[in-house]
């Protein structure tokens, strides 16, 4: 263990009942999105299973929907699995007045939301991108 | 310097390091960035429609009397439009608030704002907890409807 690490196990989380109580109110309901996360990621598969008997990822353009699905499945999953954990560490954190582990929560937190703008920002480009071909495409025309 | 890097909320006790002061700071940062988008995006959804919902209300009116009783869709599909962009925007203003709270918090060490701002993430996560809580159960049942 690094001297750095050592320093920061050893410095305890120092916070009265008011903001413990705030931060184990918020933490508590990120605990049940993330579980509401999973249901939702179990649906979606018992879903794309219902659509393989149904023969929909056989028609023309079912290979790229069931892309779409995986692709979206993957990243709520990451999504999920990152809000559990700030969810554990923080209410661990808050439970044994751990620095190190309350640090690690937020970092997943703030992770969660980085995550989500980047895939605004990617959602937003690819948007813009086919609004400049679409006028391209109707200016050429 | 090291003195401002663990500055107190002192009113709560609370002491922040500079690695979870940190991360604060870019939560605030991202969801800032995040409901001023989905703000304008809320706005731009609304223009559509209203402006969608008026095309479609004339276009009903030219069709033949046969059609005209069905002139109350495009009514219906504003108000849906109005309902759906409100939610939004009562979501998105918790995290709105979360962020600015948070940046003046975490600038000025006000832990009245520090407290405002996580009860406004907390509002945040209840409302998106229940409504999604409230989609799972209506595609569970939609599952097995089909």
């Amino acid at each position: 263990m690094s001297t750095d690490q050592l320093s920061k196990d050893l410095f305890t989380l120092n916070m009265n009942h008011e903001a413990q109580n705030s931060f184990q109110g918020l933490f508590q309901w990120v605990y049940y999105s993330a579980v509401i996360g999973f249901a939702s990621i179990g649906v979606s598969v018992l879903t794309i299973i219902l659509n393989f008997g149904n023969g929909t990822y056989e028609q023309p353009s079912g290979g790229s929907s069931l892309v779409g699905a995986l692709f979206g499945l993957a990243i709520s999953i990451f999504l999920n699995l990152t809000l559990w954990g700030a969810s554990t560490r923080i209410r661990k954190a808050l439970l044994h007045s751990e620095q190190s582990t309350f640090n690690e929560g937020l970092s997943k937190f703030t992770l969660y939301f980085r995550v989500i703008g980047i895939l605004a920002i990617v959602v937003l480009v690819i948007l813009v991108l086919a609004l400049i071909v679409g006028i391209i495409a109707g200016v050429s025309r | 310097m090291e003195q401002n890097q663990s500055d107190h909320l002192s009113n709560l006790g609370l002491e922040l390091d500079g690695e979870s002061r940190q991360s604060l700071h870019d939560s605030a940062k991202w969801t800032r960035f995040l409901s001023i988008l989905v703000f304008i995006f809320g706005a731009i959804m609304l223009l559509f429609g209203i402006v969608g919902g008026a095309r479609m209300l004339s276009a009903i009116e030219e069709l033949s009397s046969a059609y005209r009783n069905i002139s109350g869709l495009s009514g219906f599909i504003l108000v849906f439009v109005i309902l759906v962009v409100a939610i939004m925007f009562t979501v998105n203003y918790f995290l709105f608030r979360y962020a600015q709270k948070m940046k003046s918090a975490l600038a000025t060490e006000n832990s009245q704002d520090f407290l405002i701002s996580l009860g406004s993430m907390k509002t945040y996560f209840v409302i998106t907890t229940v409504l999604s809580g409230l989609a799972l159960l209506l595609n569970f049942i939609g599952l097995f409807a089909n």
